[in-house]
């Protein structure tokens, strides 16, 4: 069996709701899982624990997330914070935000909900003994 | 309980780095949860609650400083609850007053995670409060109260204008038995109404599917996305199967939704809207559409008539707007006092948005002088929407709670 549908069964066999990401797959090669940051939210994340099977399981592979650029994001880097709302309010709760790289733009501020589809990886980057990210995406730019 | 579980997970995980003096471990931590990256700031808040007395000495006289708890910034200020001490408690509780705490939707979930019996009458006041954030925190804390008074203070926020008050509502009572309230859950994976390009109805399906999730089990929701379209057949086989499990564990008690929890059907011809989110004087959401109906709040239940060309006015006026205003699309500092333009101009399917968003100081000209006639006109325009006295007034307050005075 493909790994991609070895991925797919796994992800519905949890019975996932609003966690379930199959989606239709993209022009290019690898499928895209459609993610949603309020699934993310919702995790009971505690430091050092395992995350749940099905983010692990999208460990790695395309996803396309929406969201808002978090508040105050400064013009010109390669990399900002994806939140699920425009106040930008859960910056400092580690699994409310994705952290996002871009390869071939850099940043400038939009207020609108924007869409960005790239490789995602989950795991705790820690930082002096703090976790700094737990959610990461790269992605080539912003969709708007 | 769960307060003193996360708390060990979080320092166990790190352990402290000056042991030999607390004091000064105490005065780091303060330094990294106040003034540290926002991403390590509540980490740093919470370690500083697990210190004990030492971490509550240096906040304690944070507090009692001029600027109180406004000093403590927005991390620490929630995880004041997670102190043992009962004067951050004390604090915290006392800052929910404060018109100006910016603050004060954080200070109401962390209050509600540590709810304790006798607060029930606070939280049960905090129902009825102007932000909607706050609310919706709120009904944790009523819920841990007396089940009665609970229930009966729960019914009445089934019909709270806001859907996640709502929701929250609805999810408490299903806990403590009510399960009638489950209809308003069902009723919102039937949602997919949007506000401009806003998609309400999809964030509604997401989180009553996870309330379902946790209320019914995983199995029960297993093969239902929020993702999917409630009108494809999959989507309305599973919410079908899903309302008959909750119709049996509900009984005789099935209820008929009143209209604001019903799922909005989609505005025709929304080009205009802006969204008032001010921490002293609430929220208002306001939308223009083509055929000049003025539709107030989230949903459809409250529209009403323009003068015609009323529509056609504010469009001339956003276009003049943003000839002066480029490209520039977001002024000063982040906060979460909101203001925010959404225009969908003639031949564009998503609408440009300006945002205007700061803290609790008050920012006069905070608004850029372009946008003045706009948000005049919206206000001369609302105004014209025969809602009752003082509205117009409402409005032009909460416009300048946030961008500041407009000009004459």
């Amino acid at each position: 069996m493909r790994p991609v549908k070895i991925l797919l069964l796994l992800i519905c066999s949890l019975g996932l709701s609003a966690a379930a990401p199959p989606v239709a797959p993209s022009a290019a090669q690898d499928p895209v899982y459609e993610l949603s940051l309020l699934d993310l939210m919702s995790i009971e994340y505690k430091p050092g624990q395992k995350l749940p099977t099905w983010v692990r399981a999208l460990n790695g592979h395309k996803v396309r997330v929406e969201g808002y650029m978090a508040l105050g994001t400064p013009e010109g880097l390669e990399k900002f914070e994806l939140v699920w709302d425009s106040c930008g309010c859960g910056q400092s709760i580690v699994n409310h935000f994705i952290e996002v790289t871009l390869t071939e733009e850099t940043t400038a501020f939009n207020p609108d909900i924007i869409y960005v589809e790239g490789y995602f990886y989950a795991s705790e980057v820690r930082e002096d003994g703090y976790i700094v990210s737990l959610f990461r995406l790269k992605a080539p730019k912003i969709q708007i | 309980m769960r307060a003193a579980a996360l708390l060990l997970a979080f320092t166990t995980t790190a352990p402290l780095q000056d042991e030999g003096d607390p004091a000064a471990e105490a005065r780091r931590l303060l330094e990294v949860a106040t003034e540290g990256s926002p991403r390590i700031r509540t980490q740093a808040s919470l370690r500083l609650a697990a210190m004990g007395e030492d971490g509550a000495a240096v906040v304690r006289e944070r507090l009692e400083a001029e600027s109180g708890y406004l000093s403590l910034g927005p991390a620490l200020y929630e995880a004041l609850s997670a102190f043992e001490d009962e004067r951050m408690r004390v604090a915290l509780w006392e800052s929910l007053d404060d018109v100006m705490n910016p603050w004060r939707p954080a200070g109401a979930r962390a209050l509600a995670k540590t709810a304790k019996m006798e607060e029930q009458p606070r939280f049960q006041a905090l129902l009825t409060d102007r932000i909607s954030a706050v609310r919706a925190e709120a009904v944790a804390g009523v819920a841990v109260g007396d089940e009665a008074r609970a229930k009966e203070a729960l019914r009445a926020s089934l019909i709270d204008q806001n859907g996640r008050v709502r929701r929250r509502a609805a999810t408490a009572l299903a806990k403590l038995g009510e399960h009638a309230a489950l209809a308003w859950l069902i009723e919102d994976l039937r949602r997919d109404d949007s506000w401009l390009d806003m998609r309400l109805g999809r964030i509604a399906r997401a989180e009553a599917a996870q309330a379902l999730g946790k209320l019914l089990g995983r199995e029960a929701i297993a093969g239902y996305s929020s993702r999917s379209a409630p009108d494809s057949a999959e989507a309305q086989a599973k919410i079908q199967a899903l309302e008959a499990r909750c119709r049996e564990l509900a009984g005789d008690d099935w209820p008929v939704l009143p209209d604001i929890a019903r799922a909005p059907g989609e505005i025709q011809g929304e080009v205009i809207g802006v969204e008032l989110l001010s921490c002293r004087e609430g929220e208002l959401l306001l939308r223009w559409t083509t055929d000049d109906k003025l539709v107030v709040g989230e949903g459809d239940t409250d529209i009403r008539d323009l003068p015609e060309g009323s529509t056609a006015l504010l469009l001339e006026r956003a276009q003049e707007a943003l000839e002066v205003l480029g490209n520039t699309r977001a002024y000063g500092d982040p906060g979460c006092d909101l203001e925010r333009h959404h225009f969908r101009l003639p031949g564009s399917s998503r609408a440009w948005t300006i945002q205007l968003s700061k803290g609790p100081e008050a920012v006069p000209d905070l608004r850029p002088a372009a946008l003045h006639p706009v948000a005049e006109a919206m206000i001369q325009s609302a105004g014209a929407a025969g809602l009752e006295q003082g509205w117009e007034e409402q409005i032009r307050r909460t416009f300048e709670s946030l961008g500041g005075p407009l000009s004459e």
